[in-house]
């Protein structure tokens, strides 16, 4: 009598890219913010509404004009610019850090995944989260406000580069951190100082020389620069040297990651 | 014989002031040891806040109420870091305990509740007192930070430690998970604390806007702050003094109650 199942003994062959096992790991990195979408999602928002709100109230009277629309509207883009970098790096920093504190992190290592897979799959997920956050954002303000586009390009460029930016830092900053303290300091004294300083909320035009300059040194002044300019038109700084910034942070942040994953940096003993 | 051990129960007076103490300092210690997260971080964030303003407004003397941007702001930005501590500290000690079981070392310690009370109450007034003066220190360039009535500043100061506090607690008692107490932060504390008047004045708003802001407790410690630090003030500053002391004695005697039967303290 035939066997009713047979079954192969020998390893499962993967092709050159173990597509699979990519799109497992990415929607398991979905999956987990999707989850508990009010923290990930409606609180994000719920912060750049307030914010929206108290800027313009406390601001509205005073400043009226600003690079050509009224200060909501100017407001706005950094905002969401905002709000998307710092859940992009949310969702990739605390997935690793929880990862290795609570010891699942095999669950990334033991898997027939190579290193450029785990970094583009962990990237990835941050990345969604970001648009994720950018999409809910900017349909709720719409309610609010007249949005106008200006240049689908830039907006849509900006939105990727930018979380993928910080995506790929929030890897890099999980895989350092061996604590939770690590991570709250990282997002308490880099993170959120470098976002918030970046322009979002004041045109850079109107700094003193020497601040200008230092304020165009962050990188996070060109994500939202370029990103305001796709809804209002109006650029402070050059945004061929913002789209060179943000391709360019981009690919070396995702080749040092990728040679840290192949090395086991803080991963193999 | 020098060194005779006794061996009956301890016994103490009326009130159990080691063990109240006891109880005060490790409140107020466990979370204070993480100075650099829980005092340095939302310093920071205080003062980013303020540069963002003082550079966005363009330093052409906005004025709200008479006074300076940021005199105006700075009161604010003193009582958030304040209430926001109180609370968290609170919160995040109950909700921890319970959910590690170290919970015991409070139920089980010969305290009454009162004594309980008045610990947490204690760790929560150090913990907004010593927020509330990091926040004040690094406002010091930008704000005018010496008090017009130093009285009224602490008993706001004081009150409204003690309201987030007790909010704190309740919360702690009420959370089952860590998410819970994230979702009471983003959805419930600092939506009532940045609607409040804090960043903006609230008599040109809109009646109903107004009416709305005049329901929310954290108006009156934010006023009676800003009354204490520059002698401004929107509303009666008496008055919301009465009402904050009310709300307090109130939310005190509900900790009281729930901390009394064991409400998720307990199985």
């Amino acid at each position: 009598m035939q066997p009713l199942v047979t079954f192969s003994l020998a390893p499962r062959r993967l092709g050159a890219v173990n597509w699979l096992g990519l799109w497992t790991l990415y929607l398991k990195e979905v999956r987990r913010f999707a989850k508990v979408f009010t923290q990930t999602l409606v609180s994000p928002l719920v912060t750049t509404l307030l914010f929206l709100a108290i800027f313009t109230l406390a601001l509205g009277r005073s400043v009226q004009q600003i690079g050509g629309v009224s200060y909501a509207e100017f407001l706005f883009p950094g905002l969401v610019m905002m709000s998307m970098v710092q859940n992009a790096f949310a969702n990739t920093s605390s997935s690793l850090v929880i990862a290795k504190i609570q010891g699942n992190i095999v669950d990334l290592l033991m898997p027939p995944l190579s290193p450029l897979e785990v970094a583009l799959g962990l990237t990835l997920g941050g990345l969604t989260r970001g648009i994720a956050v950018g999409l809910v954002s900017i349909l709720a303000v719409s309610i609010l406000l007249p949005i106008r586009v200006h240049d689908g390009f830039f907006i849509a460029f900006n939105a990727v580069a930018a979380s993928l930016n910080l995506s790929l830092i929030g890897v890099l900053a999980g895989l350092w951190a061996d604590k939770f303290d690590q991570m709250a300091a990282v997002t308490n004294f880099v993170i959120q100082p470098l976002s918030f300083l970046s322009g979002a909320f004041y045109s850079t035009q109107r700094l003193p020389e020497f601040w200008r300059w230092i304020a165009h040194l962050n990188p996070f002044f060109y994500m939202i620069d370029g990103f305001r300019y796709g809804f209002i038109g109006h650029a402070d700084g050059s945004l061929l040297a913002g789209v060179a910034v943000l391709t360019g942070a981009d690919v070396l942040l995702g080749l040092l990651l990728w040679r840290l994953l192949a090395i086991g940096y803080k991963l193999r003993p | 014989m020098a060194g005779s051990i006794p061996l009956g129960p301890r016994r103490f007076g009326r009130i159990n002031w080691i063990g109240t103490a006891a109880l005060y300092r490790r409140e107020t210690w466990r979370l204070q040891k993480d100075y650099l997260d829980s005092l340095l971080g939302p310093a920071l964030a205080n003062l980013i806040f303020m540069l963002i303003l003082t550079v966005t407004s363009g330093g052409r003397a906005t004025t709200i109420g008479g006074l300076n941007l940021a005199d105006f702001i700075a009161p604010g930005l003193i009582m958030f870091a304040a209430g926001e501590r109180a609370f968290s500290a609170a919160c995040i000690s109950i909700l921890f305990d319970r959910l590690e079981g170290t919970i015991a070392d409070v139920i089980m310690a010969p305290l009454t509740t009162a004594e309980r009370l008045a610990a947490f109450a204690g760790a929560s007034v150090s913990a907004g007192l010593v927020s509330g003066a990091a926040t004040a220190a690094v406002l010091w360039p930008f704000a005018d930070i010496l008090p017009a009535h130093p009285a009224a500043l602490l008993y706001f100061l004081v009150a409204g430690s003690l309201l987030l506090g007790f909010t704190g607690t309740i919360a702690g008692l009420w959370a089952r998970r860590w998410d819970h107490y994230a979702a009471v932060l983003a959805y419930f504390l600092i939506p009532f604390s940045y609607l409040s008047g804090m960043f903006y004045s609230t008599l040109p708003l809109p009646g109903l806007a107004r009416g709305l802001i005049a329901a929310n407790p954290l108006f009156y410690v934010i006023d009676g702050i800003r009354y204490g630090m520059t002698g401004y003030a929107e509303a009666d500053v008496s008055q919301g003094a009465l009402l904050i002391l009310g709300l307090v004695l109130g939310l005190a005697g509900l900790v009281y109650a729930l901390v009394r039967r064991g409400w998720r303290l307990k199985a």
